[in-house]
């Protein structure tokens, strides 16, 4: 009898199981119409909800391992919820596996979050059919009082945010595209001790890198000098990829997965710049730089950790890198002599751009929206949308909300007097942006301005006043990244993942040596075969688009 | 244990058929679980190989999808790389089973012959350890001991007069690297299994063996090896139907540009393809290519084992 009871209650149970795994019938997307319509125009005003409203909104965790990813245990997204009175449940991916995780949960259909970060999930326009989305014009016209007040006196973010069929279907991460960008860094003890000068040409380049190969610049008497250190993978060829500035080249990084550095405009014509000549003498020089002990061997598997050990020992005189990190490289160096985090005075220096034989000297301005895009899911309740186009348009351009991203919490880590100064504040022994970043300040991983003043809170005057004398050498990309229709999109994601593999694959080589550049001919002509005329035709005409929107 | 008498022997269809079921209700309740795992997380997932055949829209579900009929195994087949991953695929696996297959039944059976308990059971928990290190941070060892420059391996070669290796970016060294720090992750925690065949052994059989005059290398070879010959078929059979189930987890963390010539396998090119283009169509037809053909080995193999030895899975 016990056995029988027993046998009944599993059974119920495994029943129970089965039928709690089936999968819930789709739901239909509710209407996109808010309940607020009724309501006065919304002005800005805090809060942004009389109740505690709660969203859920996944993110991946940004590319910079020192930023604090978002939590609510963090001062700064606890003011946050103070300030607006919605509370976020966040669900945050690495960045690396963040289309992975998130494209595999898009596709179940299931378990969406309210809003979600769109970076590297495909077409949006797609998104949206797909009924992953919900297209925001409506809800931007609503409620988008600090997007509205952007967009008027930025039209060009306007037009890269609009989709091909008039839709915004997700407000953008923007950046500041001439500042700081990718450079190499030259350690300027290293260059007085070999009694050379910051180098202008690619030759001069060349001979500096010698000259710190040969004589000992880490003064430990041993042949262990590693010249010039960088990454090259896949997913980060932009720390070479900027020298080809030096051979009148733009490989524009484009973030994303978006390969718009493969193409450039010259003359009125959009053409790859992987079959031109320029591009052979780029990997030339690039190969030339590897085969004489010049460069790292480990650029294929280098992260940015490999660098700093680079740098700790005195081994490297040059790193490519994100130029706003020189600092970083310099509080590393052997040569930094008290100077905590090399915030005071200069030890790397970004490089001034090599002249190309053309004369021209210049590097090319990031692509102005770099993927990050908060868009609002179909599962996100009709009743909260209106509140989630707030919270969106508060984050992104929200006087408190840009606050907290430059200086944090007041009070915490900074302070206010009567005539409006502030003033930093932080624990005794522990360094201001340390401290901001540790509790949630800086640049979060949510879609944001990159403003210029809150980059200069946090950038060494040292440094800033080098990025003012350094304007005059950026020069605008000449392919935007503005959005694909779905049939280009589609053609995209036939061709491009197989021509990249193909492109990385072989470029790798030439630059290792292990294909000789007597092949880059076929390397061009191959190109060819594998469909690159049908990708570059799509470039065209987004680029057409480009120039009807842009004007340029 | 004698036979009971059926009770219900005399009972014909579904009267028969209750009647068991009450008698055996026990078994049938312990047995129900891994049953309703097998139909829940097995056998109903399987309707999803209907993708590999759909232009998938999360709005319309997998069955509401359109067709488009064999769109993505042309695009898999008619793919330039179609004849190197599976090249690829097949040369790493096959590389790997011969090498690594005999590695751990070695290492069995010599720790079952060490005579102090507590050497073979300290031997056996270093071997072990690197099976339970993460895969990325076990990578992450391995490329550290391989660096060009300033890794272990190179340095000591370089102190050996030798010229230093990028193990790393020559797609000739890929498989060895592959292979050799897979064994030092597995072999391990492979040899329990055989450890536990060893174990089972009669001890009568040995005992009669010394007493015969056996040698310790004659009584592994008359008496470790064939008792261990079932388990050994059994999991070379397993291992052999898993051939093109390459992970790609590993082998990302291991390769660059530079060795795609003999890395690429299927799994990474559905990773690249599939998961990272949110192409699951794509992805669910390169991966029932990759089922037909596991299936397929594994009848074959099945099959030559049962000619060869009797010994089969079924």
């Amino acid at each position: 009898m016990r056995h029988s009871k027993l046998a009944v209650l599993l059974l119920v149970l495994l029943s129970v199981a089965i039928v709690a795994s089936a999968r819930a019938p789709q739901e239909k997307p509710p209407a996109t119409t808010t309940t607020a319509a009724a309501e006065a125009p919304y002005a800005g005003k805090l809060p942004l909800a009389p109740e505690k409203v709660t969203l859920r909104f996944a993110t991946h965790k940004g590319t910079n391992e020192a930023m604090a990813p978002p939590s609510n245990d963090l001062p700064v997204y606890q003011q946050l919820e103070k300030i607006t009175n919605v509370h976020i449940e966040w669900e945050t991916v690495s960045w690396k596996d963040y289309p992975t995780v998130m494209a595999t949960r898009v596709a179940a259909g299931s378990n969406l979050p309210d809003i979600l970060n769109l970076d590297r999930l495909g077409n949006y326009a797609k998104l949206a059919s797909d009924g992953v989305i919900i297209p925001q014009n409506e809800l931007i016209e609503k409620y988008g009082y600090y997007v509205k007040e952007f967009f008027k006196s930025n039209p060009a973010y306007k037009a890269m945010m609009t989709a091909p069929d008039g839709n915004i279907y997700c407000i953008e991460n923007t950046v500041l595209d001439s500042h700081l960008s990718i450079m190499p860094m030259v350690n300027k003890y290293a260059m007085q001790r070999v009694g050379l000068g910051m180098p202008t040409t690619v030759d001069e380049f060349y001979n500096l890198l010698k000259a710190f190969r040969d004589k000992d610049i880490n003064g430990n008497k041993k042949a262990d000098e590693v010249p010039f250190v960088l990454i090259f993978t896949p997913d980060q060829p932009w720390y070479l990829f900027q020298l080809a500035n030096a051979f009148d080249l733009e490989m524009t990084w484009g973030g994303g997965t978006d390969p718009a550095w493969m193409f450039r405009v010259r003359n009125g014509k959009l053409e790859c710049q992987l079959q031109l000549p320029e591009f052979k003498n780029f990997i030339t020089s690039i190969n030339r730089l590897y085969t004489e002990g010049l460069m790292n061997k480990d650029l294929t598997s280098a992260n940015y950790d490999r660098l700093i050990e680079y740098v700790t020992s005195g081994q490297a005189g040059v790193v490519s890198y994100w130029s706003t990190y020189a600092y970083l490289f310099g509080g590393a160096s052997p040569d930094n002599q008290g100077d905590k985090d090399g915030m005071k005075a200069s030890i790397f220096v970004p490089m001034t751009p090599l002249k190309s034989p053309s004369g021209a000297q210049y590097y090319t301005k990031r692509l102005s929206l770099n993927g990050d895009g908060m868009g609002i899911t179909t599962k996100c309740p009709a009743e909260k949308r209106a509140v989630a186009m707030k919270w969106i348009d508060y984050l992104f351009n929200g006087p408190e909300a840009l606050m907290t991203q430059q200086w944090g919490v007041e009070g915490l880590s900074y302070t206010k007097d009567a005539a409006g100064a502030i003033t930093k504040k932080a624990p005794a022994g522990m360094e201001w942006s340390a401290y901001v970043t540790s509790i949630g300040g800086n640049q979060p991983p949510r879609a944001h301005q990159q403003l210029l003043a809150v980059w200069r809170t946090w950038m060494p005057q040292w440094l800033e006043d080098l990025d003012a004398t350094y304007q005059k050498y950026y020069k605008d990309p000449s392919v935007v990244s503005i959005q694909f229709t779905q049939a280009e999109s589609d053609v995209l994601k036939a061709k491009v993942p197989d021509l990249t593999t193909y492109v990385f694959e072989t470029i790798t080589k030439f630059i290792l040596g292990q294909t000789p550049l007597s092949q880059f001919d076929a390397f061009a002509a191959e190109l060819d075969k594998r469909g690159i005329k049908d990708v570059q035709k799509i470039y065209e005409q987004r680029w057409q688009r480009q120039v009807k929107v842009l004007g340029k | 244990m004698a036979d009971h008498p059926i009770a219900g022997k005399n009972l014909r269809g579904l009267q028969r058929f209750w009647y068991l079921c009450r008698r055996d209700r026990d078994l049938l309740v312990i047995v129900s679980l891994p049953f309703a795992f097998y139909v829940l997380f097995r056998y109903l997932p399987m309707y999803g190989i209907i993708l590999a055949f759909k232009d998938f829209a999360v709005n319309k579900g997998i069955l509401g999808s359109p067709w488009v009929g064999l769109r993505w195994f042309e695009q898999f087949f008619g793919s330039p790389y179609f004849f190197r991953l599976i090249r690829n695929t097949f040369l790493l696996s096959t590389y790997y089973i011969v090498f690594s297959f005999p590695v751990p039944i070695i290492f069995a059976i010599l720790l079952s012959e060490l005579k102090h308990r507590w050497y073979q059971r300290f031997a056996q928990t270093i071997s072990y350890l690197p099976y339970f290190i993460s895969m990325v941070v076990a990578m992450g060892m391995v490329v550290n001991f391989l660096n060009p420059q300033e890794g272990i391996l190179n340095v000591a070669l370089e102190r050996l007069g030798a010229k230093p290796i990028d193990f790393i970016n020559d797609a000739r060294w890929f498989r060895p690297v592959y292979i050799v720090s897979g064994i030092w992750q597995n072999f391990g925690f492979n040899a329990i299994l055989y450890l536990a065949a060893i174990t089972a052994i009669d001890p009568q059989l040995y005992e009669a063996a010394t007493i015969d005059g056996a040698t310790q290398l004659q009584r592994i070879r008359h008496i470790t090896i064939p008792s261990l010959v079932p388990t050994i078929v059994i999991l070379l059979i397993l291992n052999l139907g898993n051939m093109l189930n390459v992970g790609f987890e590993k082998i990302i963390l291991l390769y660059t540009p530079a060795t795609y010539e003999t890395a690429d396998v299927i799994s990474t090119y559905v990773y690249r393809r599939g998961l990272q283009e949110n192409n699951f169509g794509f992805g669910t037809a390169v991966g029932l290519f990759n089922a037909v053909v596991n299936f397929a080995l594994i009848i074959v193999f099945n099959r030559i084992a049962r000619r060869i030895s009797s010994i089969s899975l079924w």
